[in-house]
């Protein structure tokens, strides 16, 4: 994720959920010390929680620090909307925006917002599970509504803390988490391991440099290993297809499949359109995206997800 | 040396102070009661101006405003369009409007007063539920503007009804798949906007006038609106208090007609509790005899009548589901035990009965661990709590501010929508808090209703709905209980009963001035003894009285 959006492209904002515990602080601070170039604005409701280098930090002032490396925290404050609105309307660059979502808060209130904000895109609610505690929290008298709700509106639920339990127990777990978010793809992932770009996904214009021709390879041999916990499949040269059947080919992807974005073109406007796919939820771009753009999919899974050949025949032959 | 003696004369005194709960006469000099009782007695004090200026009035303590936010002196800002006629800072009454017709013709108005074709139209105090079922819809407003975006907030601040310029602006359309955007048979947005998300973008593109920041103007009306319903002390219950809002306080209330005693309760929920312990304990050194920081506001729940309140079984009673945690328990408890252990005051916002039920548990559990004489928790709304709970309040010296307002403007709606018949009588329960002891304050919560606190008595008096149902028999108060729960009562849950709430010598001249005896009108009429104004510090300041 090097490549940075044109200042007009919108912000992708993705909400990272789950209860007190589950690792939420962990994979933050993970992704402000390993950035990789990308910007992200961080916005959680204590940034004293946070394992901020004080070298690292280059401005604080009082609601919001700023690192050398790009990235910046934002305390949410007495709302997140206010917060939100001056992050947006502000003169501060950033590529990606992280909302912590409290254990009690509903992550798609959040999301949201970036449905019906132009200058943001929503890029999914990442819920972080604790498999030693999430079902006891589920059950609890006064947060097991909360804790359900985040579940059931998570689009990729990540079972943290699996290296404490007996493996067995991960397994029941993960069955009554097939339960709880049936639609949901579910990764087991130690939060020091997990790759950060395919969890965040790609933006728009790492999209196109991956779909860049690439006479040299073909289709299958760009399916390759992406990280050591994900799959990676690319699609390219995909036909004309109607906007029903993009959207079909969409429902439809597995729960192996995290994450699938790109430009296809669509039988009724004769011009590419942004697919997005986040856990089971897609968007398809009622605009067309400039004529230019690569056509073609990138399509982000666990290791039992389908092959190139298998999801272009899903799109093609429905 | 010491200033002049003034002793005023008033047709009665009620001190609420029990030694000489009546006088006529009360000696105040450098600002603080010296005597209380007729002139002859007070003649000792040696030479004196007698002021006769409220020969005709009666005196109280002036009222002390436990639960109330300078957001207040905001909404102000923009026309009011409520139901219920309402006072402004100014003295002014805005009628009620009783239909959407009346809404709309104050808007155009309003709107025709603006000289800026570019300026949105904002108001505030909207309320559809007395409307018969009829929503104001984006044609409404289409009729007070098709150039300018009008947006009115509800009474509730958490819902926007705007015209079709507004839903242009902020981008909402049939195709908007979000919560909260009411869509019509047509499948067209209503212009009806239920909370974030779907507010959101009114406030980004159109702006938001009432996003939550004081300036000296907002702090001036909100002390004015104070000062015209007798009160000389209020809290401000929820600020993040950052340097520029501290700043603005410690220079208000400093300026000399600054006609009110503010108490800013930190809000613990905007920072970490070191952080949060740090900066109370640091604003403590500002302190003045109008500015008192040190409270700490804890947030738990939202509210019962929009179902966010945190409810015990059966919960609902129209089958909603439970409402929000504004923290995860566990997060709440650390901050209570946070604040607890650096000897700081907490006041806890809890509507629902499981959110008192949460708060009495940590609050047992940071007293148990280390006890603190004479802390004065206190239970702000606390609204649904039963008689089992008033025990353990009791045992625990935790105190309570009930929101005794509640019983008349939206007790119908807790008796057959929220609650139910049943539960709906046990609403802010101030005879079962008193029968257990607890000490009591009851509150209006500025601006969700209006200043008011003999209005706050009546309701707590009376417990009479809109539509005039008696709410709860059993928890009526009597007159004189109610008085001193909006002076004395509330002023130890602020602790400052030393310095307010009473007239008696040594405290701060603080009065109401009344132009009727609360104990000698009928109970009923409790609500419309008028008030004159109020007096701070020995300074009379009278509501100002608009030509109509």
């Amino acid at each position: 994720m090097t490549a940075r959006p044109t200042p007009a492209a919108p912000l992708p904002l993705t909400v990272i959920g789950g209860f007190l515990g589950a690792g939420k602080t962990t994979l933050l601070n993970r992704i402000l010390r390993d950035n990789r170039g990308t910007r992200y604005a961080v916005m959680v409701n204590d940034f004293g929680a946070l394992d901020i280098d004080a070298a690292l930090v280059e401005a604080h002032d009082g609601s919001t620090v700023a690192l050398a490396n790009g990235c910046v925290c934002c305390s949410i404050g007495d709302s997140l909307v206010d917060a939100l609105i001056d992050l947006v309307s502000g003169p501060r660059a950033v590529d990606h925006v992280l909302v912590e979502a409290s254990g009690v808060a509903d992550p798609k209130r959040i999301a949201d917002i970036a449905v019906v904000d132009p200058a943001l895109a929503r890029n999914g609610i990442v819920v972080l599970a604790d498999v030693s505690e999430i079902r006891r929290l589920a059950d609890d008298r006064l947060v097991g509504d909360a804790v359900r709700r985040q579940l059931a509106v998570a689009d990729i639920v990540v079972l943290t803390k699996v290296d404490l339990v007996e493996p067995g127990a991960v397994d029941d777990t993960e069955t009554w988490l097939a339960e709880c978010a049936p639609r949901a793809p579910r990764i087991r992932a130690s939060l020091g391991a997990i790759p950060i770009g395919p969890l965040l996904g790609l933006d728009a214009a790492a999209v196109a440099t991956v779909l860049e021709p690439a006479p040299a390879r073909g289709e299958g041999a760009d399916a390759h290993r992406h990280e050591a916990l994900f799959h990676r499949a690319v699609l390219r040269d995909l036909p004309i297809v109607t906007r029903a059947r993009l959207a079909a080919f969409a429902e439809g992807l597995p729960t192996s499949v995290l994450r699938a974005k790109g430009f296809v073109e669509l039988a009724e406007s004769g011009q590419p359109h942004l697919l997005q796919c986040v856990g089971w939820r897609h968007s398809i771009d009622a605009t067309p995206a400039p004529p230019d753009v690569p056509r073609g999919l990138v399509v982000i899974g666990t290791a039992d997800m389908p092959d190139a050949a298998t999801l272009r025949r899903a799109l093609v032959d429905g | 040396m010491s200033g002049q003696v003034r002793i005023f004369r008033a047709r009665r005194i009620l001190t609420m102070n029990r030694n000489r709960p009546v006088a006529t006469h009360v000696a105040v000099r450098d600002g603080r009661i010296l005597g209380v009782g007729d002139l002859e007695s007070l003649s000792g004090w040696g030479e004196h101006v007698l002021d006769d200026q409220f020969a005709d009035h009666v005196l109280m303590p002036g009222f002390v405003e436990g639960h109330s936010h300078s957001f207040e002196g905001s909404v102000w800002t923009t026309p009011y369009v409520g139901f219920d006629p309402r006072l402004d800072p100014d003295g002014r009454t805005w009628p009620g409007l009783a239909s959407i017709d009346a809404v709309v013709e104050r808007l155009r108005r309003a709107e025709a007063e603006l000289t800026d074709p570019d300026v949105p139209l904002f108001a505030w105090g909207f309320d559809p539920i007395f409307f018969g079922g009829r929503r104001m819809v984006a044609a409404d407003l289409d009729r007070v503007s098709t150039r300018r975006p009008v947006v009115v907030m509800h009474q509730s601040c958490h819902l926007l009804n705007v015209n079709t310029v507004a839903l242009g602006r902020a981008g909402i359309t049939r195709d908007t798949d979000v919560d909260g955007v009411l869509k019509g048979a047509d499948g067209e947005p209503t212009g009806e906007l239920q909370e974030a998300p779907a507010t959101y973008m009114i406030y980004r593109t159109i702006g938001n006038p009432y996003r939550v920041a004081i300036s000296r103007e907002s702090l001036f009306r909100f002390a004015h609106s104070a000062r015209n319903a007798g009160i000389t002390t209020a809290t401000d219950l929820h600020m993040a208090l950052d340097a520029a809002t501290v700043e603005t306080y410690r220079a208000v209330t400093a300026e000399d007609d600054f006609p009110l005693r503010v108490v800013p309760a930190f809000s613990a929920l905007t920072a970490s509790a070191r952080d949060g312990v740090a900066r109370v304990r640091a604003l403590e050194a500002f302190n003045t005899e109008k500015l008192r920081f040190g409270l700490v506001k804890i947030m738990t729940d939202g509210s019962i009548q929009g179902f966010s309140a945190r409810l015990r079984w059966p919960g609902y009673f129209n089958g909603a589901p439970n409402g929000v945690w504004n923290q995860p328990p566990a997060v709440l408890g650390e901050l209570v035990d946070a604040y607890h252990d650096a000897g700081l005051q907490m006041h806890a916002h809890v509507n629902g009965d499981e959110a008192s039920e949460l708060m009495l548990d940590l609050l047992e559990r940071a007293l148990a661990r280390r006890p603190r004489p004479d802390h004065r928790y206190t239970l702000q709304h606390c609204q649904m709590a039963d008689a089992a709970q008033f025990r353990r309040m009791a045992a625990l010296g935790v105190a309570v501010n009930l929101f005794s307002n509640h019983i008349y403007y939206w007790g119908d709606q807790h008796a057959a929508i929220t609650m139910g018949p049943d539960r709906a009588e046990r609403l802010d329960a101030a005879s079962t808090a008193l029968g257990h002891g607890v000490a009591l304050a009851i509150h209006c919560d500025a601006p969700v209703t209006p200043f008011g606190p003999l209005f706050t008595a009546w309701c707590a008096v009376n417990r009479r709905t809109r539509t005039g149902r008696l709410l709860g028999e059993a928890e009526r108060i009597s007159v004189s209980d109610a008085l001193f729960a909006i002076t004395q009562g509330a002023a130890y849950t602020l602790k400052l009963d030393h310095l307010v709430g009473s007239i008696e010598p040594g405290k701060h001249a603080d009065f109401a001035v009344l132009d009727a005896d609360p104990l000698e009108v009928a109970p009923e009429a409790l609500a419309d003894v008028r008030v004159w104004g109020t007096v701070v510090g020995g300074r009379p300041f009278p509501v100002p009285r608009p030509r109509p």
